[in-house]
């Protein structure tokens, strides 16, 4: 069963007596809310999401709620509750739906250390995954929305989960945090897929979700292969670049775009060098979204890749002797 | 003074391009190293040196290393590095 098979206010009602619980990529969710902005959002953007069984079980079990108290009187806040417990500042009430979002970013961020997490975005093709490793305000979110759009099936805009037993990412396709001026990027893109609100002013500017296609949600149950590995930047107006980079640099750069190299340790440095090692990466800048997304079209082989080895690559390297 | 590598540490290699990098599994630290830097470590490995030693080494070993002011005192402070790293340790 979909969100899209509940009626709107079966939906509400679940929503605020028992809560509900939903799959996105390999994590379960149980939320409850009964803020009333929410339900019809969410029935919106998240048609194409699995609902669960509820079984009482949840890899996250989520609140959202309007805190009492006398701030309440003069600015109506929600505040992001984990298993009860609040971890961050109430948000304005107006942008309820990122807080969401960003929280259950937080939840995985925190809790998924069976995967080697690096902050990027993931698109896939021709069963090659393309990792996209950014900081915030790289234009990755659009890159990404722009490629899910063109054919590309979306892993993530946000999260490389990566598996260290075989180096496959596992898909995790959220709604598309689209931010400022890729707003009416994307508006104008596929302006006849839904959209949430407009969320101003949050810490990130002005927000719109943007649903995944339909194909990624369905399909977030196949992994795919690495295939490239990417450093994106928007540089608007400049030409296309695309340098290659060596495998220790490639090494470097991904450690700084995780979330959790140092916390899962050697499974951290053994997965992270297995991925350098077979894919050293490239830095990519562009200005033009329609060039880049031809040059990557190319970039990928046409069949799927082999499965890599995450073996150990020599204990103690050979060094130099006369 | 003679060094050794430090008996705590568990040490995973990986070499490309003739750069090393070094994860560490007692501290969860990974170290980027140079040529001299992973030779010390695998030198030291072997059995304690003192520095005059180690200078002795890498002539021996690397074509373009030559021991003149500017190398010893490279080494010396690259010892120091890599003992307050964790590395390697002076022999009691």
């Amino acid at each position: 069963m979909r969100f899209r098979d509940l009626s709107l206010p079966d939906l509400a009602a679940a929503l605020r007596q028992t809560g509900i619980f939903y799959r996105i990529g390999p994590f379960s969710i149980h939320l409850e809310t009964a803020l009333p902005e929410l339900p019809p959002v969410l029935h919106r953007l998240y048609s194409d999401f699995s609902l669960l069984d509820s079984d009482g079980f949840a890899d996250f079990h989520v609140r959202l709620v309007s805190p009492h108290g006398p701030r309440a009187l003069w600015r109506s806040q929600v505040r992001f509750l984990i298993d009860d417990a609040s971890h961050f500042a109430p948000f304005p009430r107006e942008i309820a739906l990122a807080l969401l979002e960003w929280g259950l970013n937080w939840c995985v961020f925190k809790r998924a250390h069976q995967y080697l997490m690096i902050h990027a975005g993931v698109v896939e093709k021709n069963g090659h995954a393309l990792i996209m490793p950014a900081r915030p305000g790289s234009g990755k979110s659009t890159l990404c929305a722009a490629l899910a759009y063109r054919g590309w099936r979306l892993l993530s805009d946000e999260f490389a989960l990566v598996r260290p037993e075989d180096l496959t990412v596992v898909p995790f396709p959220r709604l598309i945090p689209l931010k400022n001026e890729s707003i009416p990027v994307m508006r104008q893109r596929v302006p006849e897929q839904a959209m949430g609100p407009t969320l101003p002013r949050t810490r990130k500017g002005t927000v719109v979700h943007l649903c995944p296609p339909t194909d990624s949600i369905r399909r977030s149950g196949e992994v795919a292969r690495a295939g490239q590995i990417l450093f994106p930047t928007y540089t608007g107006g400049q030409p296309l670049r695309f340098e290659p980079l060596g495998k220790s640099q490639t090494f470097l750069r991904l450690t700084a775009n995780s979330f959790n190299y140092e916390a899962i340790g050697l499974r951290g440095f053994e997965t992270m060098s297995a991925l350098a090692g077979h894919w050293p990466g490239a830095e990519f800048s562009y200005g033009d979204l329609d060039e880049a997304m031809e040059y990557l079209e190319n970039l990928l082989p046409r069949a799927a890749p082999p499965a890599p080895s995450v073996a150990d690559q020599g204990e103690v390297p050979a060094m130099p002797s006369r | 003074m003679r060094w050794r590598l430090n008996p705590l540490c568990q040490l995973h290699w990986r070499c490309w391009d003739d750069e090393y990098i070094l994860f560490n599994a007692s501290s969860g630290q990974t170290h980027f190293l140079s040529v001299l830097g992973a030779l010390t470590l695998q030198l030291v490995a072997d059995r304690a040196l003192d520095r005059e030693q180690l200078l002795t080494a890498f002539s021996d070993r690397l074509d373009d290393f030559t021991v003149d002011a500017e190398t010893q005192e490279y080494v010396a402070n690259m010892l120091a590095d890599l003992d307050n790293l964790g590395l390697i340790e002076p022999v009691p």
